[in-house]
């Protein structure tokens, strides 16, 4: 340790004379580093674990888009009755085979919802078409195609259920087949 | 319920996703491995600017090339955390692709290199500088589980195929 220390002092006096107190200063300034990304981690995931309307992403005074839906040819797939869950994931997506797990396990359990998972890197058009920035990012569509919600990041059980509650709120009296 | 047990994924479609990739690595391996470089990252910044932060620092580098070239798995963290850590702990609840965390690897690997190559030219603090950023994403990753090298990989496919 005594060696340790005497390394670092040395290290540190040829640059700044008040060595000691200068490591001080820097494990201050780390720790503000280190709330300051946990506080900013903590924001960014609170917004984006929501399933916000397709608008809220855009930034202000960007022009909305005009249409917002995808047909069942685009995504060569019909789409859901009550909803379809359309995953962008790419190769390089640690929490994409989660969100694929809840998704697949949703729509095995909820009929009349669909689960469609795409590779962003091949279908750049879509990605550029709806302001995709990360992956995973889940739209919701209502049965005629209009994104009605969109989310991204790790998703809950309980959020994608919601989500597709709100988009058909009567669901359970309605679906007799 | 019935039918749905006997084909619970008859809702899910892929399309060209079920691309066969390598088989999965435990999730937590990884950030194992960011919290050692994170602790590695906090030495540098702890050191300042000398020439034993800048060693350290290429320590740092030596590190993610591992994980460049080998897979995050291959690294000497990924190496202590399947001798010592994972037979410690309950098996994982799924598996990850190995492919995001070699990527998050080149990222650090660039923060790294381009902090040495300036600090090679003469600007010392480049040091801390890229201690700090390669710091942030370490410690995400480890503390939160958060790729940051990750959510890179689609911004750089949006800047690099302008059509």
């Amino acid at each position: 340790m005594a060696v340790h220390s005497s390394v670092v002092t040395g290290a540190l006096t040829s640059l700044n004379p008040g060595a000691s107190s200068g490591v001080a200063v820097r494990a201050v300034l780390i720790v503000i580093l280190l709330a300051a990304s946990s506080g900013a981690w903590w924001v960014a995931s609170r917004r984006a674990a929501r399933f916000r309307p397709p608008k809220d992403h855009l930034l202000p005074g960007r022009a909305p888009a005009p249409v917002e839906s995808l047909s069942s040819a685009e995504l060569s797939s019909d789409l859901g009755a009550r909803g379809t869950f359309v995953q962008f994931s790419s190769a390089t997506c640690a929490t994409c085979p989660q969100v694929r797990r809840v998704l697949t396990e949703l729509v095995a359990a909820q009929p009349g919802a669909v689960h469609i998972e795409l590779q962003s890197e091949d279908h750049m058009d879509l990605v550029r078409r709806f302001s995709i920035f990360r992956t995973p990012t889940v739209l919701l569509l209502n049965p005629d195609g209009a994104v009605h919600s969109r989310t991204t990041g790790p998703l809950t059980p309980t959020r994608a259920l919601a989500a597709l509650a709100q988009l058909s709120p009567a669901t359970t009296r309605s679906i007799d087949a | 319920m019935p039918d749905s047990t006997t084909t619970p994924n008859a809702n899910t479609r892929s399309a060209g996703a079920t691309k066969p990739g390598p088989p999965g690595i435990d999730p937590r391996g990884p950030r194992f491995g960011a919290g050692v470089t994170a602790v590695l990252l906090v030495v540098t910044l702890l050191l300042g600017t000398g020439t034993t932060a800048t060693a350290l620092l290429g320590v740092v580098g030596l590190l993610f090339l591992l994980g460049v070239t080998r897979g995050v798995q291959g690294t000497l963290q990924g190496l202590a955390f399947k001798a010592w850590v994972r037979p410690r702990l309950a098996p994982p609840a799924e598996l990850e692709d190995p492919r995001p965390p070699r990527f998050a690897q080149l990222v650090g690997l660039l923060v790294v290199g381009v902090g040495l190559l300036f600090a090679a030219l003469g600007f010392p603090a480049a040091v801390p500088i890229a201690a700090a950023v390669a710091l942030v994403a370490a410690f995400l990753n480890s503390v939160f589980g958060l790729c940051l090298g990750c959510e890179l990989y689609l911004l750089g496919r949006r800047l690099t195929h302008q059509s």
